[in-house]
């Protein structure tokens, strides 16, 4: 029997992982930021047109229309993600509280449900006739909801915002690991209520939020495709067709390669350029951890 | 208070599949209900069957099964031995290499739409179930890997140790001494990679349309663009995709939601 040592066994183990990462993330990415500067349809050799994608695709005020789709659900989808995993967290963090045990399953929920499904489920909720809006609330009786600009922007916003199971998973660990001494310090000097959320709770879970809203706004960047398609496809007028969507319209529908890349570059420098603008707003929230009871 | 509020939160997440699961029992050809139905008043299987007549559903099936039992093992052991590997590297090389699995996390999906569909083209495999099963070469998503990292840093690395200086390779470690200690985040990154191949939409809808490779995800989804599919069967069509993911959600709710020790 042939022994291979076992550090040269460890990385015989890392390999499938890199191997697939590097064919299917990696090198994908960087070929996408090569299409982008090219015509392509996927059968003949792609033709190096250098910026010239870029400047056809500005003066159409299709993209102009899509980035304010774009930043329409990023704007609201974000801070209403984070806020409410952050609320569910406080909620439910308690392990043998009344239903706190069934809550986190339940918030969970929406989060594994399969687009489809959602897409489904959503097209009966906002049904003008009789979807429970209608019946129960009284919204978008009369003219159906999707075909409202911002109704349909917003019916995409929900349909994310329902699915916040990942950063409420994070948050509710970050709560647990505030050590309950803390709060019991601010209680011995008279905290109470939302004092104690001021000076304890935020201060220590300030830089797992800054973190998840930086990842949220990653995330919100390009989820949109699947829901938009199957509940609105981009209307009305384009109001719910962001960049994700743009992207799949010009490379699949059209089979405009060299457009679909140069798009989804766009897409990723945006996402980068947000990111930091983000990390230099929220800079003091990374860093707070160590402050402990902020006060 | 907190106890109402927390009602609420389960009310609202759960209320919409509860009612359209209800929904789904409503038989076929009944007019609309005025107002909302709780529970339909002679419930029956009649959309189930009509779902059978508007979309190939044993194919359907047939399809996503099979896409689910080869990409689900396969993204387990892809990310158990990653996490594995990396949790014994020496520090330079896995701060390293933990920082690039991280930020994989960043890269958008559609950077990759174009390229991943000019390979699959070119390799010969594009409207096949071969795109479907893909994603799990790479462990589905980075974040099993990571996960499986974190519970294996978990463990004293005396154990390693040991298990090395008795002349065991790292992959019989990681079989008999690992893997029994890390059960519970195996079990977390086997849903993790079930609930996303099951209700894979995207790639099928970029890479695999065809009418034989068809699964579940886009026959269901289909419905929804078709003008006079009965509510009862739409719904059915949602709860056929939509109880498998919540079954695995129930498997890890425990190591998943309740305890700190499997996450």
């Amino acid at each position: 029997m042939s022994r291979l040592s076992y550090r040269t066994g460890l990385r015989l183990m890392l390999a499938p992982f890199l191997l697939g990462a590097l064919v299917l993330v990696l090198v994908p990415a960087v070929m996408t930021a090569g299409y982008a500067f090219t015509r392509y349809d996927g059968l003949s050799p792609a033709q190096f047109v250098g910026f010239d994608t870029y400047r056809d695709l500005l003066a159409y005020a299709e993209l102009r229309r899509s980035l304010a789709a774009t930043a329409a659900f990023v704007v609201l989808a974000v801070p209403l993600r984070v806020l409410g995993g952050l609320g569910l967290a406080l909620l439910l963090h308690r392990r043998r509280a009344r239903l706190a045990g069934t809550g986190r399953a339940a918030a969970y929920v929406p989060t594994v449900l399969p687009d489809a499904a959602t897409a489904l489920i959503w097209l009966w909720v906002v049904n003008p006739v009789y979807g429970p809006l209608a019946v129960v609330l009284q919204v978008g009786t009369g003219s159906p909801l999707l075909l409202d600009r911002w109704g349909a922007r917003l019916t995409i916003v929900a349909i994310a915002v329902f699915a916040l199971g990942e950063g409420f998973l994070v948050t509710l660990a970050a709560r647990r690991e505030v050590p309950q001494v803390l709060y019991d310090v601010a209680r011995l000097e008279g905290a109470r209520g939302t004092g104690l959320f001021r000076r304890v709770t935020l201060p220590m879970l300030a830089p797992v939020l800054g973190l998840l809203s930086a990842r949220d706004l990653v995330v919100s960047m390009q989820v949109t495709l699947v829901p938009v398609l199957l509940l609105t496809r981009g209307g009305p007028l384009g109001a719910t067709k962001t960049l994700p969507v743009l992207v799949y319209e010009r490379g699949f529908r059209e089979l405009r390669f060299g457009d679909a890349a140069a798009l989804a570059l766009l897409l990723f420098l945006l996402t980068v350029l947000l990111v930091a603008v983000q990390y230099r707003l929220l800079r003091r929230w990374f860093r707070a951890g160590a402050v402990q009871t902020g006060g | 208070m907190r106890v109402a509020l927390r009602l609420l939160v389960v009310v609202v997440f759960l209320a919409p599949l509860a009612l359209v699961l209800a929904g789904s029992l409503r038989r076929v050809g009944l007019p609309p209900p005025a107002g909302l139905e709780l529970l339909p008043a002679s419930p029956g299987l009649t959309a189930y069957d009509r779902l059978g007549e508007l979309t190939p559903l044993s194919r359907l099936l047939r399809n996503s099964v099979l896409v689910v039992l080869v990409a689900v093992p396969l993204a387990t052991l892809v990310a158990s031995w990653a996490g594995f590997a990396l949790a014994q590297l020496p520090p330079r090389g896995r701060r390293w290499l933990v920082g690039i699995t991280t930020g994989l996390l960043l890269v958008p999906l559609p950077m990759l739409w174009i390229p991943r569909f000019v390979l699959y083209l070119q390799v010969g495999v594009l409207d096949t179930l071969v795109p479907l099963i893909a994603p799990a070469l790479a462990a589905t998503t980075p974040f099993t890997v990571l996960l499986a990292y974190r519970a294996f840093r978990r463990v004293p690395p005396e154990l390693w140790e040991a298990a090395r200086l008795e002349g065991a390779s790292a992959l019989v470690t990681w079989w008999r001494v690992g893997l029994p200690l890390v059960s519970a985040t195996t079990t977390a990154i086997a849903a993790v990679a079930f609930v996303f191949h099951w209700g894979n939409y995207l790639d099928a809808l970029l890479y695999a349309q065809s009418e034989a490779t068809r699964t579940l995800p886009l026959g269901i989804g289909e419905l929804a663009t078709v003008d006079g599919a009965e509510q009862s069967v739409l719904f059915a069509g949602a709860v056929v995709l939509a109880v498998p993911a919540v079954l695995a959600l129930l498997a890890v709710q425990r190591p998943l939601l309740a305890t700190r020790d499997g996450s």
